[in-house]
């Protein structure tokens, strides 16, 4: 259930996306060039198709500078989802998700000239097939647990299981991540974060005379809308569920109904109920 | 004289208490969207003499075009889209399947499905390759959207544009499931709403994957914004 919920929810620069590349295009690099960035950083495509359709209402007013500072904001915003840190050996990053390829590398990080042989208890199949061989600056490589594998972990143990690298290792790590891997990151992370994020992101679209603002934050969605210096709404990016509520929720009237239903029903029996004592007591006076 | 009275009470009260609280049922009950008893509740309490919009619809302007439904002039098979801004109604829907005629709006918001069928921004434009996604109430405008059938056609009308969609395909999914309303590559048209249920928040959708048809562009629109 929690799975189903983590893979509900989409992170709040994931909706802002809308408003940069909304709010920025450019003619040096192109369009297309900024919807890549995006895509390689995990974003929806429906979010991606959403701040299309708004760049495309007045194209021509976009230049390459906007272009380049919607780049350098999504990079920004996703150097925010995972950044290197002091390395740490004593790890929990094994768990049963992924118990053997986890360990993989433990043996290799701290050593700048390993191999991707050097991995010391995963199964060999898992060495012939899941594990990822990146190479450092100066040549030397080593190894990495399988996308799938890195997917699979909760955000707390990808942070775990990165740690266990050198600083430099975990930044050809985070470089080499896919946008398969950086969506699995944008739907896991904190709400704190998110909401970092999201105001990373809005500080590109403020520049730009427009004001982004979080209408929802919940565990499974959220609303992000994004209006003009005149106030007027622009346009209303929703992450997470992407499925409109399209019926009357009747169950505070049915409630207010029979609330109603009762104190009728009460006020009927007290008048009965009074009339039938006052019934009594005249026969008795009789 | 006692006695009298109190079966003067019972005959006449009664009744009247149960006639009184049939007829606030039945008063609460046709009050279809919860939200306007927000307002009631409002005016009766004096908390506020004006609507007090949701955050959401704050700074939304809604905007009622007249949409082109009867042109006579040339048309072709690619032509240019007039994007819409949010919250503007750009587009006419109907059906051979139901006798309704359908806006459409750009954009989702509570105000927005209060007027018409509306088109989430995160889907494409009518007419355009990928997957144009329109929702609206069951319970108003998508009312007889369960009784399109395979082969039925949906004919969008808007200022740059007629199109026809064929239903294909008869859908059913939950709200957490967002495989329909996705962006897709091929050009489809996909309707959906709540389906029917007496409490009005069902979580299962039903709905409609159309494929595109027929395209006409209008080229007589065209050519006056060139003149």
């Amino acid at each position: 259930m929690l799975k189903k919920i983590i893979i509900n929810t989409f992170f709040g620069a994931a909706a802002a996306i809308t408003a940069v590349i909304g709010g920025l295009t450019a003619n040096a690099t192109t369009v297309d060039d900024v919807m890549a960035e995006a895509r390689k950083w995990g974003y929806p495509e429906s979010t991606i198709q959403d701040a299309y359709n708004y760049y495309l209402q007045d194209p021509d007013s976009y230049d390459s500078d906007d272009f380049d500072l919607a780049i350098e904001k999504l990079r920004s915003a996703g150097g925010n989802l995972i950044t290197t840190g002091p390395q740490k050996t004593n790890n929990t990053t094994t768990t049963t998700a992924v118990q053997t390829t986890a360990a993989a590398p433990s043996t290799d990080k701290n050593d700048s000239t390993v191999t991707t042989t050097a991995g010391s208890e995963p199964a060999p199949e898992q060495q012939e097939t899941d594990i990822i061989t990146l190479t450092m600056p100066d040549g030397s490589t080593f190894t990495r647990i399988s996308k799938k594998d890195f997917i699979k972990l909760s955000y707390k143990e990808k942070m775990d299981y990165i740690s266990t690298f050198t600083p430099q290792q975990q930044q050809i790590i985070i470089d080499n991540l896919s946008p398969e891997e950086y969506r699995s990151l944008l739907k896991q992370l904190p709400s704190d974060q998110k909401m970092e994020v999201i105001e990373d992101l809005s500080g590109a679209v403020e520049a730009m005379g427009m004001n982004l603002t979080v209408e929802e934050l919940t565990d499974d969605s959220l609303s992000v809308a994004m209006r003009d210096d005149d106030g007027v709404l622009i346009g209303v990016s929703n992450a997470g569920s992407l499925v409109e509520d399209t019926g009357y929720d009747r169950r505070s009237i049915f409630a207010a109904a029979g609330v109603l239903f009762f104190i009728a029903a009460a006020a009927a029996l007290i008048v009965i109920r009074r009339s039938f004592r006052n019934n009594q007591t005249g026969d008795n006076n009789e | 004289m006692n006695k009298k009275n109190s079966y003067v009470l019972i005959h006449v009260a009664t009744p009247f208490i149960v006639l009184a609280m049939c007829i606030g049922i039945l008063l609460i009950i046709s009050i279809k969207p919860s939200d306007k008893l927000k307002v009631y509740k409002n005016l009766i309490f004096m908390d506020e003499l004006k609507l007090n919009p949701d955050d959401e619809s704050i700074g939304l302007k809604i905007k009622d075009n007249k949409i082109i439904e009867d042109y006579k002039g040339t048309t072709s098979e690619d032509g240019e889209f007039i994007r819409p801004a949010y919250g503007e109604m750009y587009a006419v829907m109907k059906s051979s399947g139901f006798d309704l005629s359908v806006p459409v709006y750009w954009g989702s918001n509570i105000d927005l499905f209060e007027r018409g069928a509306c088109q989430g921004s995160g889907s494409v434009i009518i007419g355009a390759e990928g997957n144009t996604v329109i929702s609206a109430h069951e319970d108003t405008f998508f009312s007889e959207l369960s009784k399109l059938r395979k082969g039925d056609t949906v004919t969008l009308s808007t200022n740059y544009g007629e199109f026809t969609y064929t239903v294909r395909e008869l859908i059913s999914f939950k709200k957490d499931n967002n495989k329909y309303v996705s962006p897709s590559k091929d050009t489809r048209l996909t309707l959906y709403t709540c389906k029917k249920d007496i409490l009005g928040s069902a979580d299962e959708r039903i709905g409609v994957i159309c494929d595109l048809t027929e395209k006409k562009f209008y080229t007589a629109f065209k050519e006056d914004e060139e003149q």
